[in-house]
């Protein structure tokens, strides 16, 4: 394992705990369930990324890997873009789906903790175990879940994004949401290249794919709530 | 007729270097969560064995 592998999680985990600390001041300043959903979100991620450095830097661990798979593989990006959906849909179509990712989330974290994990299985195949993978966990149907809740983030969190940034550049008002809601919109798509990436055995692609999701997202949203000077 | 050409509001632009990168961007973007969602999709249905996370 690459001596620099662990670290790259670990300042993934401080970037968000720290974007995370500047939503949740923001949403106590203007509240809207939004801000508090990506508050929330990013604490997924800062969670799910100091799993992963405590699995580099200690070893294998049961509680840290189910935490990592319940919070940095199925839920962080639904919850990211369940916030979206409260700042773009209708507050009935919203709170309707926010039901759902409860009921489903709640139903992710019972089949996780629940689910038997063989750890020798994550060095099988094209994964070197350098990272933490999904390989390890043997119930069947638990690693089923983790498409939807992506796919789910993935319209919701990068298409809500784009969409809004489209709809700005359109009207050619508030430059610095435009450039914001683009920094968004790639910061989520790059842990998911990240993913695939070391899916074709590229060492520490997933961790600096997030590395790169966590700064692209913080710089996102710091520059979508700060107007430029020549606006 | 004078009076019509002054009320019609000039029609906003961004920087130049804005109002040519953010399209090329956002139709970038846009193919990405295009192939993004079909992969989702593709490991979801189970067309793609050992590859979900």
């Amino acid at each position: 394992m690459s001596v620099i592998t662990p670290w790259l999680p670990f300042f993934s985990c401080l970037i968000s705990f720290v974007f995370a600390y500047f939503v949740f001041r923001r949403y106590l300043l203007r509240k809207g369930p939004h801000l508090l959903l990506w508050g929330i979100g990013m604490v997924f991620y800062g969670l799910g990324a100091f799993c992963e450095a405590y699995y580099g830097l200690l070893g294998w661990n049961p509680l840290i890997y189910r935490l990592w798979y319940l919070f940095g593989a199925i839920l962080v990006a639904a919850w990211l873009g369940q916030g979206t959906v409260y700042l773009l849909a209708g507050r009935k179509w919203a709170n309707g789906l926010m039901a759902l990712l409860v009921i489903g989330s709640l139903y992710g974290l019972v089949r996780v903790f629940s689910a038997e994990l063989d750890p020798s299985l994550m060095t099988a195949g094209i994964h070197t175990g350098s990272e933490l993978s999904g390989s390890a966990i043997v119930t069947p149907g638990v690693r089923t879940l983790t498409p939807f809740f992506n796919l789910y983030g993935t319209v919701t969190l990068v298409g809500g994004a784009a969409w809004s940034a489209w709809i700005f550049w359109r009207k050619r008002i508030l430059l610095h949401r435009t450039i914001g809601n683009i920094l968004i919109a790639v910061g989520a798509i790059a842990p998911a290249f990240g993913g695939t990436f070391s899916r074709f055995g590229l060492p520490s692609a997933l961790y600096i794919g997030e590395l790169l999701g966590a700064l692209l997202l913080f710089a996102g949203f710091i520059r979508a709530t700060t107007p430029m000077r020549e606006e | 007729m004078g009076n019509q050409d002054e009320q019609t509001p000039a029609k906003r632009h961004y920087p130049p270097f804005y109002e040519k990168v953010v399209p090329i961007v956002l139709a970038i973007i846009a193919l990405i969560v295009v192939v993004l969602l079909l992969i989702i999709l593709g490991v979801a249905l189970g067309l793609f064995p050992g590859a979900a996370i």
